[in-house]
C-alpha cells in the first residue's frame, strides 16, 4: 500500500515538473515552404508589400518591423465568415489593448467597392480608433498573390455569397515577417490559442 | 443470480430515462435553434450580440417583440438592403434573403430568438405567417 502512495507522488511529480518546463521553454515554430538556394535553406518569409490603408498612409513592411502582427483577408460586405473573423480580431485588439508592438492588419479582398473611405467607416463602426489596426487596400493582384504567403485564399468568385471566396485564417507574424501562428478565425478556442501564442512570440522579442 | 437480473434490468431504465431527457433537453427551440446557427449566427453570431455598430445585436431588439415579430419573417425571407452612404448605388453590411427558408422554418427561427436574448415575444404560429409573408413590402428578387 505504501509503495502505491510513492510511487502515485512520483508519478505526480513528473507531470507536475513536465508541464512546468515545457510551457516555459515553449517555442513557435517557422512556417511555411523554406526555399532552397545554393544549398542554404531560407524560411518563408512575406515578401515586400505597399498598401494603403484607412488613413490613406502608406503600409509596408517596415510599419510592423517592430512588433509581432495579425493578418487576415475579408471585406466590408461579407455575409460568410468575415463578421467571425473580424469579431476575432477585434476581441485580440482589446485584449493587448495599448501595446504597440502587438497590430493588425486586414486586407479588403473586394478592392472595388472597398475604398479608403468605406475602410475608414468599417473601422469607426467597428469602434476601433486606435492606429494599431490597419484595414488596407491596394492592387488587386498584389492582394491575392500576398494571400498565398499568408498561407490563405481570395479570389474572386461570382458564385460565392457576396461575390469572394477565402480563408478564415489569422495569421501571426512576427519582426522578421516569418509566421510564426495562425488560428481559424470563426472558432474562439482556437483564437484563444493565438493569443496565447502571441505572449510566448512577445518573450521571446 | 436473481439479483443481478433485476440490477441490470434497473439500470437499463435508467438509462433510457436519461438518454430521453438529455434528448429533450428542455429546449422547445431546437429545430429553431439549428436553423439560426447555421442561417444567421455567421454575422449575428451564436449568442446574438452581432458585431459592434456593423451588425446589430438580436438582444431585446425592437424587431423582435410581440407586435413586430411577425413582420420579421419577411426581413429573413427577403433580407434588408442597406445604401451605402458614401455610394448609394452600392449596398453596405446588407442582410442577405433566404429564399430557401419555408415558412416553418422561419416561424421556428422566429422562435427560437424571439424567446432567447432578452426578447419575449411569446409564440409565433406558422400559419399566421401565412398572410404577411404573401404580401411582404420588400418582396423582391434578390441576385446575392
Amino acid at each position: 500500500m505504501r509503495y502505491i502512495l510513492y510511487l502515485s507522488a512520483a508519478v505526480l511529480a513528473v507531470f507536475i515538473l513536465k508541464s512546468c518546463s515545457s510551457t516555459d521553454a515553449r517555442e513557435l515554430p517557422v512556417l511555411g515552404i523554406p526555399k532552397i538556394i545554393d544549398g542554404d535553406t531560407i524560411p518563408h518569409r512575406i515578401p515586400d508589400f505597399t498598401f494603403m490603408n484607412q488613413d490613406s498612409q502608406l503600409v509596408t513592411n517596415e510599419t510592423f518591423a517592430n512588433a509581432v502582427y495579425v493578418a487576415d483577408f475579408f471585406f466590408t460586405s461579407c455575409p460568410t465568415i468575415c463578421p467571425k473573423l473580424t469579431r476575432s480580431m477585434l476581441r485580440i485588439h482589446d485584449y493587448f489593448e495599448g501595446r504597440e508592438d502587438v497590430l493588425f492588419l486586414s486586407h479588403t479582398i473586394d478592392i472595388r467597392r472597398d475604398s479608403i473611405p468605406r475602410l475608414k467607416m468599417y473601422a469607426e463602426n467597428l469602434g476601433v480608433t486606435s492606429d494599431r489596426w490597419h484595414f488596407v487596400t491596394g492592387d488587386m493582384n498584389d492582394i491575392y498573390d500576398i494571400a498565398e504567403d499568408y498561407m490563405s485564399i481570395a479570389i474572386e468568385d461570382p458564385n460565392a455569397p457576396g461575390g469572394f471566396d477565402h480563408s478564415g485564417w489569422l495569421i501571426l507574424v512576427d519582426g522578421n515577417r516569418h509566421i510564426r501562428s495562425f488560428c481559424d478565425g470563426t472558432k474562439d478556442s482556437d483564437v484563444d490559442r493565438l493569443m496565447e501564442d502571441i505572449k510566448i512570440l512577445l518573450h521571446e522579442m | 443470480m436473481k439479483c443481478r437480473a433485476i440490477f441490470l434490468l434497473l439500470s437499463g431504465i435508467f438509462a433510457l430515462l436519461i438518454s430521453i431527457n438529455t434528448a429533450c433537453e428542455f429546449n422547445p427551440h431546437r429545430q429553431g435553434q439549428w436553423l439560426y446557427e447555421s442561417h444567421c449566427a455567421n454575422c449575428h453570431m451564436e449568442d446574438g450580440t452581432g458585431l459592434a455598430n456593423i451588425i446589430p445585436s438580436l438582444h431585446q431588439s425592437p424587431l423582435l417583440r410581440n407586435e413586430t415579430i411577425h413582420q420579421t419573417a419577411c426581413l429573413i425571407r427577403y433580407g434588408i438592403r442597406t445604401p451605402d452612404p458614401l455610394n448609394p448605388e452600392e449596398e453596405i453590411y446588407p442582410m442577405p434573403p433566404i429564399p430557401d427558408l419555408s415558412k416553418t422554418e422561419i416561424s421556428n427561427i422566429l422562435n427560437y430568438i424571439g424567446n432567447h436574448f432578452d426578447n419575449r415575444a411569446g409564440y409565433i404560429n406558422p400559419v399566421e405567417l401565412n398572410s404577411i409573408l404573401s404580401q411582404c413590402p420588400n418582396a423582391t428578387e434578390r441576385k446575392w
